[in-house]
């Protein structure tokens, strides 16, 4: 349980940090907006893709799903970003 | 949802729960009474310093000039003033004083002014049970305690996803379910249960709002590094908390009349100021923020910045459009504090917060029956978890009557009187924790506790009524009934502490030494329904 718990709250919150940049990238909002919006929105995800991972018999069954969501999202924000500076 | 699914989820659910169940009790306890937090610092300081509120209050303007005149203040230094209202009745003047002859800089003054006579009281601090109680709700007190409390808020949210997994498919047909005539472990199951759809909504919002104060600046570590490129001021700026920094001149400028300029305010900005920070007071870069609420919006507060030297609010410094974040982040928190809505709405909080508080000792009596035959948990583990639960919510009950009781009676100008109370309160808690560790007979211990906590309540209730009944009843007719209601309150409780006393005196110890709860015996197998049997198998019921 240890070691769910610890991959989860990483896992939680990398996909939540890296979701939440890509709603800041993308949306087209006022940045107050969108501050608030990851703000609210952040945690939730965070805790989300922890209950998840408790809801899951084993860590391997947990992380299958959420691998390729954080892959895809970390590949998302380096292209937006890198279309941001240039 | 499958049946995996659900049993990895209440592993999960209680596993978090029990980790996290003593901080999180007395996060919810002091964070129930913290939603009383102006009626307790009236019930501290009004009856040993009594006020009229009917009284016409002197003058911010004199009682300020007043104040500088005999204190020692650096006024190049931000000072920080707080007017009275129909929260709290005093002027608070919080004033940074010039360095010592040594050219050590001292610590700011903070200063309780009587509204009508403009004399300094006493040290705003001296009465300080109310505030102890809210830092205990916000960092229990701990260094580094905000990002604990934090991490505990988002264990919160996790468990109470998790029991909604659990619990959804029984969300509404159970949501009046509690079976009386069934064994403990049943009772302690609908009431984790019920208690816990009830107050649904109250603890998600709980969980969100104390994550968001605490653990914010991680949320929003990859913004401020990718987006903001590190720059936390611009950050800020956006988010609507920008920092307006002027240096001194050292040339001396006459300061607005501050009783006018808020009366100006007001009018304009139809709205209520509360408070005033003065940055470099008589100095040409002086500036005076006014922060205060909208009378005609729900829970907005409006803040300003006044440059004496222009003599205006200038719009380089105070931006004609609202800031989402800022509002919203403002809007949540009255949310938490329950600030947008009279008493009525707070006395429903407090009651919901107890009945969070309920919820958790019930969640852990169940999964310590549960575990404690569990092999694979150590006795020793299971021993000590169990103490900590005992030991950790009863002994913040005591500690809070303690403190009331103290409060109460140390005198208010004895300096080591807030110390003594903070250490009281620390002491209380850690000893009924060691206590806890060495008791045999859970019940009684909680009938004890109960009982001593009663009885605190009810000398301070004695006190309040020997030492302060002419000025408790004087209050209440002029205008502060919130301090009677206190005393009130405090024999309501101790009724209930009592009542729970007489409750667990009755109650029969369970037969095994050093359980909370008898172990689980089944009822008789006719009384189980298949589906019963099979939610029993898998730790369901």
């Amino acid at each position: 349980m240890w070691l769910k718990s610890g991959v989860a709250l990483l896992v939680g919150l990398m996909i939540n940090a890296s979701l939440m940049l890509n709603l800041t990238l993308l949306l087209p909002l006022s940045i107050d907006v969108l501050l608030l919006l990851g703000f609210v929105l952040g945690f939730i995800v965070w805790a989300a893709v922890m209950t998840w991972f408790y809801c899951r018999a084993s860590l391997r069954q947990a992380l299958r799903p959420c691998v390729p969501v954080l892959l895809l999202s970390v590949a998302s924000n380096v292209l937006l970003i890198l279309g941001v500076s240039q | 949802m499958k049946a995996q699914t659900i049993r990895s989820a209440l592993d999960g659910h209680g596993w978090l729960g029990i980790f996290i169940s003593v901080p999180l009790f007395i996060v919810f306890w002091a964070g129930s009474l913290t939603l009383f937090y102006p009626e307790l610092k009236k019930w501290a300081e009004l009856p040993q310093f009594p006020v009229d509120a009917t009284q016409v209050v002197m003058p911010v303007n004199q009682v300020l000039q007043r104040t500088l005149a005999r204190y020692p203040v650096d006024t190049s230094e931000t000072m920080f003033l707080v007017l009275p209202d129909e929260n709290q009745p005093w002027y608070q003047f919080y004033l940074p004083q010039l360095p010592d002859e040594q050219g050590v800089k001292t610590d700011m003054l903070e200063l309780l002014v009587h509204p009508v006579s403009g004399e300094v009281v006493t040290d705003a601090e001296q009465f300080h049970f109310a505030d102890f109680l809210y830092k205990l709700h916000i960092d229990l007190y701990l260094p580094a305690g905000d990002y604990l409390v934090g991490f505990i808020s988002l264990l919160f949210m996790v468990i109470i996803f998790t029991g909604v997994v659990v619990q959804l498919k029984k969300l509404f047909s159970n949501f009046f379910l509690y079976r009386s005539d069934k064994t403990q472990r049943y009772r302690l199951t609908d009431i984790h249960n019920v208690i816990g759809v009830i107050s649904l909504p109250y603890s998600f919002i709980f969980a969100l709002t104390g994550l968001m104060f605490n653990l914010g600046l991680i949320s929003q570590l990859v913004t401020l590094t990718l987006v903001y490129e590190g720059d936390r001021q611009r950050m800020f700026a956006d988010a609507g908390f920008a920092r307006v920094v002027e240096q001194p001149s050292g040339v001396a400028q006459q300061m607005p009349d501050l009783d006018q300029l808020i009366a100006q305010w007001e009018k304009q900005q139809n709205a209520h100021a509360h408070s005033l920070r003065i940055d470099h007071y008589g100095d040409q870069n002086a500036l005076i923020r006014l922060i205060g609420q909208h009378n005609d919006n729900f829970v907005q507060r409006i803040d300003m910045i006044y440059r004496v030297r222009d003599s205006e609010f200038p719009a380089d410094i105070n931006p004609a459009e609202r800031n989402a974040f800022a509002d919203g982040t403002r809007f949540l928190y009255a949310l938490h504090f329950g600030h947008f809505a009279g008493v009525d709405l707070r006395i429903l909080y407090f009651l919901l917060g107890l009945g969070v508080c309920a919820m958790i000792v019930a969640g852990n009596m169940l999964w310590l029956n549960k575990y404690s035959k569990n092999r694979a948990v150590s006795k020793r583990v299971s021993g000590l978890l169990q103490a900590t639960t005992l030991g950790g919510c009863v002994g913040i009950v005591l500690a809070t009557c303690v403190g009331f009781l103290l409060e109460r009676t140390l005198a208010p100008g004895w300096l080591s009187r807030t110390p003594l109370i903070e250490v009281s309160f620390a002491a209380t808690l850690l000893f009924t924790m060691l206590l806890a560790c060495v008791t045999t007979r859970a019940k009684h211990f909680v009938m004890q506790g109960m009982l001593v906590g009663g009885v605190l309540l009810l000398i301070t209730l004695a006190c309040d009524l020997l030492m302060f009944g002419a000025e408790i009843m004087q209050l209440a007719h002029n205008g502060f009934a919130e301090v009677l209601a206190v005393s009130v309150s405090f024999a309501l409780v101790a009724a209930l502490l009592l009542w729970i006393a007489i409750h667990f005196r009755q109650a029969p110890e369970p037969a095994k030494a050093n359980h909370i709860t008898p172990p689980y015996t089944a009822a008789a197998p006719a009384e189980l329904t298949a589906a019963e049997n099979a939610n029993q198998r898998d730790g369901l019921v």
